[in-house]
């Protein structure tokens, strides 16, 4: 092989399978139309070349230098518009051409044959074969190595008279594109529109858009176009933002002639939308919502997953992902593609990812320069959950095109626009986590191309971590240090932070800023800028509570030995709003001693100003989210009790202050909530009656806890009784404060409650004992005609403790004399004790039972007889009673004998003869009538 | 499961003078907007039938576990405490104490008096302070608090809201318990009301909170109550900014699966006995009296044809003979487990005037259903296990819910008709076979979209959830279409023996596809299955217990079911399929 000649190096051919060549012509159709041709021919071998001559094993082969093409293939155009350029395969065992998707995806099989061995058999979907492939009549040759242009193609062909089915070839090129034939931009129009590979057309196609051509020869072009080369353009406009297609854009929006079949012609319209949304600042700015907004779907998070015939879901789902390899282990599971696995959404159905979305969103971040989305999307495909679902569901070359156009946009921005790199970096770095097994190593499944690609050699190279780009970019390579969540990442950050600091890049760095960047979550990195900043705090001579501040706030017990000693060396103190600002610190409860301290050693002042401070920051609590601790509310709540000290004055002042906090319909924290309600009825009431007297209780629509407060206030206000409703709600959902403040409203009140015999009621059933005991000394002082009513309303109560209450009093001021009004509301009572005490009654009762509806007498011995072993006193109660009821009411007896008959054929010996008795004494007793 | 309710407000019953109005606040994210209004003509039997309908949502006869969770933190954290004061202040402790110590001692002696003097101050302090402290019990009543949403899990009580479904001819509220083992579904017929508008068909979650039950017990003979179902919600203070109340709550699977699962065992034939009050009062009494603590705890039902109904009550022996005569042509036992959930019927016995059972068969739910006269309560008891699987697949298996036959046909037509019975749906769906009708209406009962009426033996249209409920509580899974194929086999090479221990243990072999597995399941006294093994690869690469049985376990336990009868086998004795069969003929 070292001795071929030069000639010979340009047949040299090293695959096992001939190439197969193309040769591409354009012409008309019998309808006009645009087609395009392709001949195709093999490239025989000529030679086998091996290492020696005695080499069983060939290693390469010579072609011959001429190729034969013996078959074509005709692709029509639409409406003047040629067709794409197809990416197609032939298939020589079935002498078929198709499309290169169809191939891949066709069925295989093996078989066995006697003669030949195993052999493959190939089933191609019809979809994929082309239709209209011809063999050429007489075969034709071409010098393959010979350059020629297309006119000697066409030429030779008519001058050989070789004809094609339906297709009259043009002679020159300019005849099809209205160009000149000496223009300029021929070449590259008929590279562009002729070539092959993909990227050679795009690479023609920038070139063309490079030499500035203008609307009208821009539009000769689209005249004819394919899809493919109209989206190119479009695209190339789109990136370059150049509006000189606007116009013609719109128009082919508008129109309705397809330039191909309607699947692809929606592509163009993509393409178009984006172009012309480019220019319409509202149009630019809903589509990138668009994308900003279904970022996050284009992840593929597993949500559900079926292993073994177990639905894995919730915590064992994340429990499982977490394993490390996981992703890699469910490949031999064949989920991938088969199973359910993700949330619908705009990138997937569930099951498989929706690629004509997914590239458009590519595309578009592309074309609108969305280096962020770049960098977002370059994670997603680089973490190894869509790593594998791609290559487990047999979609391999998907992913390798996204992960080709990706690479390409970074190389373009690392060598065009560092800014760019750096923000779509920054977006990437930041969003890699543990779990995404992050590897620079090649031969793992879960190879993480980009983070290899773009960061690896800083990991391993400590030159290239000298001479790197991102020493220009410090500040955003501090930024990801600080929101880096994946060890290796943060190792890449130390990497270059490292280099900076021997340069002494952050001796000009400010304190807050150390303090922050010391508190990165990489013990390295932290420990890098605690070196630095531990002098610079050293030499500071001037306290800052600011500074203090954040030093307490940080996570590190080397920061906090600081901040001490920086507290002691600069004679540090804290006014009013600092401490309120400890209430922010994550480590509060590290402070809480320094906190408890401070609160417990202000001065009246103080105290009230740092009452104020708290409810001046209630936004910033709000939006940061802060909830105290139990402890830390206690002691706030506690420290009330220093406004004792505070003279009349600063008293009215905090009242007005919070009255009026509360009177807004503002919300504010819950702490701060307590806080207020407990300084207000913390006020004595004498200074409570005369403030409120100048404040105005109106307020518009407010919660229900400071309604409750309000309410209250009106009562002290207004000497008024509280409201039903409001000392419900209080009871139920009040803090321990308004309760009391309720019961010392109610307290004070106690006069007017024998004219509110409802909040009588309610102070009967609720779980106040004092609130109890006061409804039980007015109900006590009541006049015997007054006091009857209600004592029936105390009888119908579910509440134990009050019905308990009325069956004492009903003893203690009747004895057995129960007076008959009594009797129909303790019949009906659903409790067993209420009946159970009343037929201990019943008997001295019972000179009035003629007053009594018998049907309602009927359900009350019914609900106490048939009471599985409960209530026997009772029930023998009843049974003497029966016979009596009977007297008044004769036309009962059947029902009477019916329910006695049948307690006394059940097994229950006790109940079953007292039935039977009471039966007897029935029956004896007609008898004797 | 989660979903998330919505209410315009809470519901609540408001009594002014004689007149109570029982105000539900319906689910406003439902698709169908139900209301419904109109005044009861007996609110003592309604009160009565509701507080019931409560109790069954309470009831809760899993065993209870003393969770200490609380207590192993502070422990924790007590030795945590502990061992860094130990390490911080143990150098030089002991010196520093002894100095302290003495000159703790002298200032001791002078603080004693003072000390003794200031408690005297603060006890004569606190005796006037407890004389005017409304707070005195406030701690206590705290921990009570405390104690009872411990006990009761509050929550739990939230989440299972009962759902109210207006119907053309009734209204009707169905729970299920806590434990998911009793179903409750109270019927009340349209002539129980006087309506005052029209009613708006529909289901929905009601807000029926623990507050709203006591005040139902105000409900008396002399109180006009109206129940009203009203989407608006019930205002009253405007000056209070409205919020919708919004409960987000994880429904249990299980407990979504049960209720489909024993609202929809009712269309299952069975045997039908009827009670009277003395019968089921009688039941009741025995239960109320002996609590057994031991093993078998299953009241055995001896039906002979003609004579009276004989329970003996194990392990007592004991039995009881009811009044009701059993008219069925044969001979038939039953043994019933979970027998304590009866009791939730006691009250019900005073307001009844018969009793329904329905016995389906061991392994499957109960039915007691008690006629109030315009008002019917049925209530349901789930088959008694522990074993999830045995409630789902077995109970699928056995019912004939395999399959999804005409669902979807079913579904349109009871959305639009509401309520057929079964004729009535083969005659509307003719075209369609039996097998698959039976199917399909299996799947709406599995994906809670309807439920039985035992009643009426009708079939009624009713969403159990706000939102479909996830496939995987519905599905039909492989296992069950697996169980369904091999069960023609079970009988083939089955073989029972009885055990000294009083346990039945049933061995099969099953030949699929030239592989041969022998199966073993071993069942207790108490229907419970002790153990199981089988040689298949499926089950041997699973958990190898109950959480992960195989097909030809579930196929096996579904045949042995029907066996559990045998009587007077032998102990340790082989007794093969033909044995068997000559035992059972």
């Amino acid at each position: 092989m070292k001795n071929l000649t030069s000639e010979e190096q340009q047949r040299l051919w090293k695959l096992d399978e001939p190439p197969t060549r193309k040769i591409l012509l354009w012409g008309l159709d019998s309808q006009k139309n645009p087609c395009l041709l392709i001949l195709y021919g093999k490239q025989e071998v000529d030679q086998e070349l091996k290492s020696s001559p005695r080499s069983y094993y060939v290693e390469s082969y010579l072609l011959k230098p001429t190729v034969t093409y013996t078959n074509y293939a005709v692709f029509h155009g639409t409406n003047g518009h040629l067709p794409s350029i197809p990416n197609t395969y032939y298939c020589e065992e079935k002498d078929v051409l198709c499309y290169t998707k169809g191939y891949k995806t066709a069925n295989r099989h093996w078989d066995y044959d006697r003669r030949t061995g195993w052999q493959e058999y190939i089933d191609i979907d019809e979809q994929y074969i082309i239709k209209e492939f011809y063999k050429i009549k007489q075969p034709v040759v071409f010098d393959y190595y010979e350059k020629k242009s297309y006119t000697d193609y066409v030429s030779y062909l008519k001058a050989n008279q070789i004809h094609f089915k339906d297709i009259e070839l043009i002679a020159h090129p300019s005849d099809l594109f209205d160009f000149e034939a000496d223009s300029p931009y021929m070449d590259l129009i008929v590279n562009m529109c002729s070539r092959e590979r993909l990227y050679t057309r795009k690479k023609y196609l920038s070139q063309f858009i490079k030499m500035q051509p203008s609307e009208e020869e821009y539009k000769c072009i689209l005249k004819t176009a394919s899809i493919e080369l109209a989206c190119g353009i479009f695209q190339e406009l789109t990136i370059q933002k150049n509006p000189i297609l606007l116009e013609t854009a719109k128009q082919i929006d508008k129109s309705n002639v397809l330039w191909a079949s309607p699947a692809y012609h929606r592509g163009l319209g993509r393409c178009i939308n984006q172009y012309i949304s480019l220019f319409d600042e509202k149009l630019l700015q809903k589509q990138k919502e668009f994308i900003y907004r279904t970022l996050p779907e284009m992840d593929f998070h597993i949500k559900h997953l079926k292993l073994d015939d177990i639905k894995l879901k919730d915590r064992e789902l994340r429990e499982y992902l977490d394993k490390p390899n996981a992703y890699q282990n469910m490949l031999s599971e064949y989920v991938f593609g088969n199973q359910n696995l993700y949330e619908k959404n705009t990138y997937t159905d569930g099951k498989n990812v929706n690629n004509v979305a997914f590239k458009n969103t590519i595309q578009t971040a592309k074309a609108y320069e969305m280096a962020d989305v770049v960098g977002k999307i370059a994670y997603y495909l680089d973490a190894p959950r869509t790593t594998c679902y791609f290559k487990g569901s047999g979609k391999t070359g998907a992913y390798n095109y996204y992960q080709r156009y990706l690479r390409r946009t970074l190389d373009h921005y690392q060598t065009t626009d560092e800014t760019k790199f750096i923000t779509a970096a920054r977006e990437m770095l930041t969003s890699y986590t543990d779990n995404d097994t992050l590897s620079i190593d090649y031969d793992d499944i879960s190879y993480n191309f980009f983070f290899a690609r773009y960061f690896g050699e800083i990991l391993v190279n400590n030159d290239a971590a000298e001479h790197s780009i991102w020493h220009r970019y410090l500040s955003d390579v501090t930024f990801i240090a600080q929101n880096a969540k994946a060890s290796l990442v943060h190792e890449f950050c130390y990497a270059i932070l490292k280099k900076a600091d021997a340069h002494h890049k952050f001796d000009s760095y400010e304190i807050r800023e150390l303090i922050a960047l010391s508190k990165i979550p990489y013990e390295k990195t932290a420990k890098l800028f605690e070196k630095i900043l531990l002098p610079k705090l050293e030499a500071l001579q001037e306290f800052d509570a600011d500074i203090m501040i954040s030093l307490m706030n940080a996570p590190s017990e080397k920061l906090w030995d600081a901040a001490k000693k920086y507290f002691i060396h600069t004679n540090g103190k804290f006014q009013p709003e600092h401490i309120t600002d400890f209430l922010f610190l994550d480590t509060i409860e590290t402070w809480y001693g320094i906190l408890e301290e401070n609160v417990n050693h202000f001065t009246t002042e103080e105290y009230i100003a740092f009452l104020k401070s708290i409810a001046e920051k209630r936004e910033k609590f709000l939006k940061q989210q802060v909830e105290l601790s139990e402890q830390i509310t206690d002691l706030l709540l506690n420290s009330v009790n220093k406004l004792d000290a505070a003279a009349t004055q600063e008293q009215q002042e905090l009242l007005r202050y919070f009255t009026t906090l509360l009177l807004s319909p503002e919300k504010i924290p819950d702490f701060l909530f307590d806080i207020a309600e407990n300084i207000i009825f913390f006020m004595p009431y004498d200074i409570l009656k005369n403030t409120l007297k100048e404040i105005d209780l109106l307020h518009g629509r407010i919660s229900e806890r400071k309604y409750h407060v309000i309410s209250l206030l009106k009562s002290y206000k207004e000497d008024i009784f509280p409201k039903n409703s409001l000392i419900l709600s209080v009871l139920e959902t009040g803090s321990k404060r308004l309760v009391k403040t309720l019961t010392e409203i109610i307290e004070r009140q106690r006069t007017k409650l024998s004219e509110h015999s409802t909040t009588l009621l309610l102070l009967f059933e609720c779980n106040v004992y004092h609130l109890n005991k006061i409804a039980q000394s007015v109900f006590e002082g009541f006049e015997m005609e007054n006091r009857e009513t209600l004592h029936m309303t105390l009888l119908d109560s579910p509440v134990e403790r009050t019905y308990q209450y009325a069956l004492k009093k009903l003893d203690d001021w009747y004895g057995d004399k129960l007076p008959t009004k009594f009797i129909p509301r303790m019949i009906e009572h659903p409790c067993v004790e209420v009946k159970a005490y009343l037929s201990q009654k019943m008997k001295h009762a019972l000179s009035e039972l003629n007053e009594t509806n018998p049907d309602l007498y009927i359900y009350y011995a019914k609900t106490l007889l048939y009471l599985p072993n409960k209530v026997s006193k009772s029930k023998e109660h009843i049974y003497h009673t029966i016979p009596l009821f009977l007297k008044y009411y004769p036309e009962k007896r059947q029902e009477i004998e019916y329910i006695l008959l049948d307690i006394g054929s059940t097994n229950s010996k006790t109940d079953s003869e007292r039935a039977l008795v009471a039966f007897a004494q029935i029956q004896k007793e007609v008898s004797t009538l | 499961m989660k979903v998330g309710y919505k209410y315009a407000s809470p519901s609540q019953c408001t009594q002014v003078d004689n007149h109570a109005t029982l105000g539900l606040s319906p689910d406003l994210s439902r698709d169908e907007k139900v209301s419904f209004c109109g005044k009861l003509k007996h609110p003592l039997l309604f009160r009565d039938a509701m507080l019931m309908l409560r109790e069954i949502v309470i009831s809760d006869t899993r065993k209870k576990t003393k969770e200490r969770t609380d207590y192993f933190t502070w422990l924790n954290e007590e030795i945590e405490r502990r061992v860094k004061a130990h390490k911080e202040y143990m150098p030089n402790v002991r010196e520093s104490l002894r100095k302290k110590m003495d000159s703790c001692d002298i200032e001791l002696l002078h603080k004693k008096n003072e000390i003794n003097q200031l408690l005297n101050m603060q006890r004569n302090l606190q005796k006037q302070i407890d004389q005017y402290d409304a707070w005195k019990d406030y701690y206590k009543i705290e921990r009570d608090f405390w104690k009872f949403i411990k006990d009761r899990d509050y929550s739990l009580w939230f989440v299972l809201d009962p759902v109210i479904t207006v119907h053309k001819d009734q209204v009707s509220f169905e729970a299920f318990s806590v434990d998911e083992s009793i179903y409750g579904c109270l019927s009340v017929s349209m002539n129980e009301f006087d309506l005052l508008q029209t009613p708006k068909l529909g289901t929905t979650n009601i807000d029926f909170s623990a507050k709203l039950e006591k005040e139902i017990q105000r409900f008396r003979s002399y109180t006009d109550v109206t129940l009203s179902v009203n989407p608006e919600g019930f205002a009253v203070d405007s000056d209070i900014v409205p919020e919708y109340i919004e409960k987000k709550i994880d429904l249990p699977e299980t407990w979504i699966k049960g209720f489909n699962q024993v609202s929809s065992a009712a269309a299952l034939s069975g045997i039908e006995l009827e009670l009277s009050p003395s019968d089921m009062y009688d039941i009741c009494a025995f239960l109320r009296k002996h609590k057994e603590k031991k093993s078998p705890r299953y009241m055995k039902w001896i039906l002979e044809p003609e004579q009276r109904i004989q329970i003996v009550f194990e392990p007592f022996g004991t039995a009881l003979t009811l009044n009701t005569v059993y008219h069925g042509n044969q001979r038939r036992e039953e043994k019933i487990w979970g027998r304590r959930r009866w009791l939730v019927v006691e009250k019900l016995i005073p307001l009844s005037k018969v009793f329904y059972v329905r016995i389906l068969g061991f392994g499957m739910p109960q039915f007691i259903r008690a006629d109030m006269g315009t008002m019917q309560m049925t209530v349901g008891f789930s088959a008694w296990s522990s074993n999830d699987w045995v409630k789902g697949t077995a109970f699928n298996i056995m019912a004939g819910f395999i399959g999804e036959g005409c669902y979807k046909d079913i579904y349109k037509l009871l959305k639009e008709k509401r309520c057929l019975s079964m004729k009535e749906i083969s005659g509307y769906l003719s075209n369609k076979k039996s097998d698959k009708l039976k199917a399909g209406i299996g799947m709406l009962f599995r994906r809670g979209e309807g439920y039985f009426d035992i009643i009426n033996n009708k079939v009624r249209f009713r969403h159990l959830c706000n939102t479909p409920i996830p496939e995987e509580l519905y599905e039909v899974s492989d296992i069950e279409m697996d169980v369904q194929k091999i069960s023609k086999l079970t009988f083939d090479n089955m073989k029972v023996r009885y055990s000294r221990q009083q346990e039945f243990i049933f061995t099969t072999t099953y030949k699929e596809y030239g592989q041969l597995s022998s199966t073993e399941i071993v069942i207790d006294q108490d229907g419970q299955i002790t153990k199981i093994d089988c040689s298949c690869q499926k089950f041997k690469r699973g958990e190898r217990n109950l959480s992960q049985p195989c097909a030809h376990i579930l196929a096996l336990y579904v045949a042995s079911y029907k066996l559990l009868k045998l009587k007077n086998l032998e102990y340790e004795k082989e007794y093969k399929i033909n044995d068997i069969m000559e035992m059972l003929l």
